[in-house]
């Protein structure tokens, strides 16, 4: 069963009063499953904090549905049910963290004991029991954040929106933040997220959807990615000048070279084999084979490179139409 | 107000937030310095009420009637634009409109929380007022409790309007555009007497215009029956509530409606 589900999606800005649109989602389509931790990816200004905005309903959409838990759009009983860390953290501060969480459980409307023990227990879990009593504008930007994670727990969510939760957090927060993750997908519970750190996502999500032009361009999982993707190989050879095997057409390149050794690089094992056995033939030795691990960053990267790529060849196709029909 | 911020009894979505709001006010320091002005102004009207020959007490009612009314709005005006823009600025209202709590829920908080902190402040400041008449042993009358009540009415509507501005414009125009109604609502009466009589057809069609969407806030001010402790007409305290009331309500339901549609960034 589906928790959230984006149907066609668009949003625009107008910029100033008079000013043109400018199109930030076109027509985004996204399902999420019950239990799936889900990561949003794309560049700065791929409209990752706009979709979660519009799935909350902070911002209307100008086109498309969203529907949450099976409602229609953002509806009360939907929102009771998630958690929403946003790219501000938002805390009142003149409150203290105690006080803070405290507002968030009256707002979720939930009993008082339910408020006192989750207020505890939220508190040691982001490791801020003792700062408890410490007014917000004391607290460093990490532990805002931590803060910002534990008010979006307050409600114990079937789905958690996160925005960048890894922002501010030092490389310890960072692992908890990660143990923290796992153990709530452990528990069954969905999770959206985006972050600038592809590794994190890497980390937890069970499938990533890459966000540019304003809709997913790719959206897998990561077992399919890994699947799809052959794993470059680095041969290290010595004993022969191995320069004429590399043939950058085939797939094997060099990629460095000094008086005792030369590495080349090859896609796929068939690739490979062929490599070692040319080698030997030569008289050659083979020092090590070692495989790349290829990653989701290096997926990434891939992908928004031939989203660019398209968009910028369909912007100098229309560009010389717009010449040719000028001329004609 | 520390006892109201921390009422268990306002615990809806609304009261919630009007709560928190009361907590904020209390660390404002302008509520601290318009209060100690306030307070001042009072006890001056006091010390230098002898210099006008037999019209002390006169003095003395006057000055801290328009004290209570002036300084309540004044609040309302540098505080509460303020806090709502800082709930935009400081990305909080993301957090609190992600939560199950609709967007009239969020401006009623706010025109709670602010109607009743400046109603205690101006409370304090009517004590306060009250001393200084024992003080000066300046006679009480009815009409006074009444200019006190009708200022905490107009504190009111005051606030509704500031609401409403605040639900779409910037918080310098809200407060702005709030200072005018209120100077524009105690004049529209005797601009729309001086349209009829002198003015041009389009002065005329302007003044009648303010004169009906502008509240009219000169009926909020018995302050000269209070001085002079003349009697008010039969009725006209409970149709003033009525209008009071009824205004603020339009205004709120204009604010919810326009914040309901608006993006939140």
């Amino acid at each position: 069963m589906n928790v959230l589900e984006l149907d066609k999606v668009s949003k625009s800005f107008a910029k100033g009063l008079l000013g043109r649109k400018h199109r930030v989602l076109g027509g985004l389509s996204l399902q999420i499953e019950r239990g799936e931790v889900f990561g949003l990816l794309g560049h700065n200004g791929a409209g990752k904090t706009t979709t979660m905005r519009v799935i909350l309903g902070l911002l209307r959409p100008d086109g498309g549905e969203v529907t949450l838990f099976g409602d229609r759009g953002a509806t009360r009983r939907a929102l009771s049910r998630i958690g929403y860390l946003g790219d501000e953290t938002g805390l009142y501060p003149h409150l203290n963290g105690g006080e803070m969480l405290q507002f968030a459980g009256e707002l979720f409307r939930l009993a008082p004991h339910v408020i006192r023990s989750r207020r505890n227990s939220l508190l040691k879990a982001v490791g801020l029991a003792e700062k408890r009593e410490v007014k917000i504008s004391k607290y460093s930007k990490g532990m805002r954040q931590r803060l910002g994670i534990a008010i979006a727990l307050m409600n114990d969510p079937e789905l958690l929106i996160l925005d960048e939760p890894y922002s501010s957090l030092d490389p310890v927060g960072r692992r908890q933040l990660r143990k923290l993750l796992l153990s709530l997908k452990q528990k069954g519970k969905t999770i959206l997220l985006s972050s600038h750190i592809v590794p994190d996502v890497e980390a937890v999500c069970d499938r990533v959807g890459i966000l540019s032009g304003g809709t997913i361009q790719k959206c897998l999982s990561l077992k399919e990615i890994y699947a799809q993707k052959t794993t470059p190989v680095e041969v290290t050879v010595s004993g022969i000048d191995p320069r004429p095997l590399a043939d950058p057409v085939r797939g094997v390149s060099l990629v460095f070279q000094n008086p005792g050794a030369f590495v080349l690089r090859c896609e796929g094992r068939g690739l490979m084999k062929q490599l070692v056995s040319s080698v030997y033939e030569r008289g050659g030795d083979v020092l090590e084979i070692k495989p790349l691990k290829f990653s989701l960053e290096d997926y990434l990267l891939e992908t928004l490179t031939a989203a660019s790529a398209d968009g910028a060849d369909t912007l100098a196709t229309e560009i010389e139409e717009l010449i040719h029909a000028h001329s004609s | 107000m520390r006892i109201l911020a921390n009422s268990p009894m306002l615990s809806f979505p609304a009261m919630t937030i009007a709560r928190y709001t009361i907590k904020g006010y209390i660390k404002e320091r302008v509520l601290l310095a318009v209060l100690v002005f306030g307070f001042l102004l009072m006890i001056s009207s006091y010390v230098l009420s002898p210099l006008a020959v037999g019209a002390q007490q006169k003095i003395i009612i006057d000055v801290g009637l328009a004290s209570v009314s002036i300084f309540g709005i004044l609040l309302v005006v540098l505080m509460g634009a303020g806090s709502y823009s800082r709930e935009r600025d400081k990305g909080i209202l993301p957090g609190i409109l992600a939560k199950p709590v609709s967007r009239v829920d969020f401006v009623l908080g706010k025109f709670l929380g602010t109607w009743i902190t400046v109603t205690v402040v101006t409370l304090c400041m009517a004590l306060v007022f009250s001393g200084v008449m024992l003080m000066s042993r300046t006679a009480f009358n009815g009409t006074i409790f009444v200019s006190v009540y009708l200022s905490g009415l107009e504190v009111a509507l005051i606030t509704a309007v500031l609401s409403f501005f605040s639900s779409f414009t910037s918080p310098l125009l809200s407060s702005l555009f709030t200072l005018c109604v209120f100077i524009a609502g105690h004049f529209s009466a005797d601009l729309l007497e001086f349209a009829r009589h002198f003015g041009g057809t389009g002065f005329k069609i302007v003044a009648t215009a303010g004169y009906f969407v502008l509240p009219n806030l000169s009926l909020f001010n018995v302050r000269s029956e209070a001085v002079h402790n003349l009697p008010l007409m039969d009725g006209f305290v409970g149709s003033v509530t009525i209008y009071g009331v009824l205004y603020t309500i339009v205004l709120l339901f204009l604010s919810a409606l326009i914040f309901r549609r608006k993006d939140v960034t």
